[in-house]
């Protein structure tokens, strides 16, 4: 019996799929909003990430690293990827997460994650209830904003603003702590 | 709802951007005259259209249910072909997302949706159907006096005139048209008519809007007439799904058992979960009556009817489902759990009567 949730879906165990975006959405959004700069686009890489994450289940190993760095990791090379991409479009490949390799954390790495997770956790904690609930849809479940107003029977410009304002204030409060991730010019991220 | 099935349906949602960015990307590689043949706004028109098939498939997802979809599928291709997309391009695009689903989804999650989706492949193209209401309709029922009202009662939506149209519509009362009648005959093949037309470009959403506001306050004028039968006790509690912004339709069915000499909690458009449960244990009603007025709303109308069933204070409650999905795909009732479905306000009324009497 598999036990983690990344080895539940690499055995194709479909509430694992699931069971993910409401385990990792926070972590993996949080870290889209320090990489990339408009919201629409970090709602377009977190689901790419997820999907990236899936697919790459099988190589997780709990002896090397935990759930949580291993996703933080596919989660900032996809990052990057995207940012080389974007920088440089209209070029549309990514980068194989496997010609990448995932290295076994270092320490500081390891910390690094734990704090990034902890953080989005409370971050997210402190917004208020309706904002928190309209920013989750919006980005970890990457609802159009229409379809988040209808369903939650809010004018489409509250769902707007709670997404734009509630994005300000997690950045803001993610930033009190952390600096935006620097990349050196091969596009690797600087220690 | 199946368990997996639902969690499934879920995980297409969550990333249903970026396979239809995807899908989008595929499309145009195969097509490079896209943004030639579709203009300025080609990519994010496409994106669009794929988003709401992604979210449709979902919820055929859910249901289990390759009907939906493709009933879906040809009522989009209907509207885009009346604004001159190609159905080459339509077909193509669903080939592209079928692909991107296969390649880039765990298959714990593509095998729910590909066959689903191959089904509506295969079976297009077929004749254009109104997914919306054509119920006992002005054309079924053959009278010429409801034809000549439904058909005045548009021309005044159309031209903005709220009083003409209110009149034309109470008018038929004095000429022997009961309530029913009117929300039958007239109120609903007129609304049904405003979706069509909306739905196929020729009139804007503020002509829909102006026309459903009317027919509300058409509705409400006519309370004054309604003849209720002796009050028989009963007590039915009428909501939309949370998020269905829909409540021409509950509104209508809810006036029918008030009629019938039920006694009536209407709780209109978008009720959250957990307030019409605690409605349920306070009231304590005999009947619940839940509308759901698109599919995309399919998959929270389930989850509704597991949160009721799964609180034993209410678990009893019967429960009456319709609304326009219901129309199209045969025991959907079934699969979301209900007691009783019916595509009517009367047939709802006889529907809930057998229900509380068994
Ligand atoms: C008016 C309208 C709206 C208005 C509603 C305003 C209001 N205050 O109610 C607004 C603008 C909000 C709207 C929005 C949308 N709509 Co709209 N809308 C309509 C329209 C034109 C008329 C609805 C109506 O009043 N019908 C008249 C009533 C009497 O009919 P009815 O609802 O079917 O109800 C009858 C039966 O179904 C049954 N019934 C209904 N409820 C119940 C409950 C029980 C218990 C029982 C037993 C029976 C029952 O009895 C009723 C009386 O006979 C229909 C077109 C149509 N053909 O119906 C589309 C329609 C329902 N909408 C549709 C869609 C897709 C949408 C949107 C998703 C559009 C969009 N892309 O934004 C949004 C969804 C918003 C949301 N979150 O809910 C589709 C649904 C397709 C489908 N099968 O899923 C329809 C069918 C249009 C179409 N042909 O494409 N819409």
């Amino acid at each position: 019996m598999s036990d983690t949730l990344l080895q539940k879906v690499a055995a194709g165990e479909t509430a694992a799929v699931a069971a993910c975006v409401d385990a990792y959405g926070g972590l993996v959004w949080s870290l889209a909003r320090r990489f990339l700069d408009h919201p629409s686009e970090a709602e377009d890489a977190v689901q790419e990430v997820f999907i990236e994450i899936w697919k790459n289940a099988a190589r997780f190993d709990p002896t090397v690293a935990s759930e949580t760095t291993f996703v933080a990791m596919i989660a900032r090379r996809r990052l990057i990827d995207r940012r080389r991409r974007d920088a440089r479009r209209p070029v549309n490949e990514s980068t194989p997460v496997d010609e990448l390799s995932i290295p076994s954390p270092n320490t500081l790495d390891e910390i690094d994650i734990r704090d990034e997770a902890a953080h989005a956790a409370s971050a997210l904690g402190r917004l208020k209830p309706d904002q928190r609930r309209v920013l989750k849809l919006a980005v970890c479940q990457g609802w159009p904003h229409q379809l988040i107003a209808d369903r939650l029977g809010m004018p489409l410009g509250t769902v707007k603003t709670h997404v734009r304002r509630g994005l300000i204030k997690l950045r803001e409060e993610l930033q009190a702590d952390h600096h935006k991730p620097q990349l050196n010019e091969s596009g690797k991220e600087a220690v | 709802m199946d368990t997996t099935a639902k969690q499934a349906s879920y995980v297409i949602d969550s990333v249903a951007k970026a396979v239809a960015n995807w899908t989008v990307d595929e499309h145009a590689r195969l097509n490079p005259q896209m943004p030639e043949r579709y203009g300025a706004s080609w990519r994010a028109d496409w994106i669009g259209h794929t988003l709401a098939q992604l979210h449709m498939l979902a919820q055929a997802v859910a249901v289990r249910s390759p009907v939906l979809f493709a009933n879906s599928v040809r009522w989009t291709h209907e509207s885009f072909e009346a604004r001159g997309i190609t159905e080459a391009d339509l077909k193509q695009n669903a080939r592209c997302m079928r692909e991107i689903l296969e390649k880039e989804l765990p298959p714990a999650i593509s095998q729910n949706a590909l066959p689903i989706l191959d089904a509506s492949l295969t079976s297009l193209p077929v004749q254009a159907t109104d997914t919306g209401n054509q119920n006992a309709g002005a054309q079924d029922a053959g009278e010429s006096l409801v034809k000549e009202v439904v058909l005045k009662y548009l021309t005044a939506i159309l031209e903005s005139d709220r009083v003409a149209a209110e009149s034309i519509v109470l008018s038929t009362l004095d000429r022997g048209l009961s309530v029913p009648d009117i929300y039958e005959k007239i109120l609903s093949p007129a609304q049904s008519r405003l979706g069509q037309m909306w739905h196929r470009g020729e009139i804007s959403v503020a002509d829909e809007h102006f026309g459903s506001a009317t027919t509300q306050a058409v509705m409400s004028q006519l309370r004054p007439s309604f003849k209720r039968a002796d009050r028989n006790g009963r007590l039915v509690v009428g909501t939309s799904t949370p998020g269905d912004l829909h409540e021409i339709g509950l509104q209508m069915v809810v006036d029918l058992f008030e009629l019938d000499g039920w006694g009536v909690v209407y709780l209109g458009a978008n009720t959250p979960i957990a307030d019409v449960v605690e409605l349920l244990k306070r009231r304590k009603p005999d009947l619940l009556a839940l509308s759901v007025s698109t599919a995309l709303m399919l998959r929270d109308a389930g989850e509704l009817i597991e949160t009721v069933r799964a609180d034993h204070d209410v678990a009893q409650t019967k429960l009456l489902i319709g609304g326009p999905p219901f129309r199209s795909v045969e025991g959907l009732w079934r699969e979301l759990g209900a007691d009783g479905c019916a595509l009517t306000s009367t047939e709802a009324v006889k529907v809930g009567n057998m229900l509380v009497s068994v």
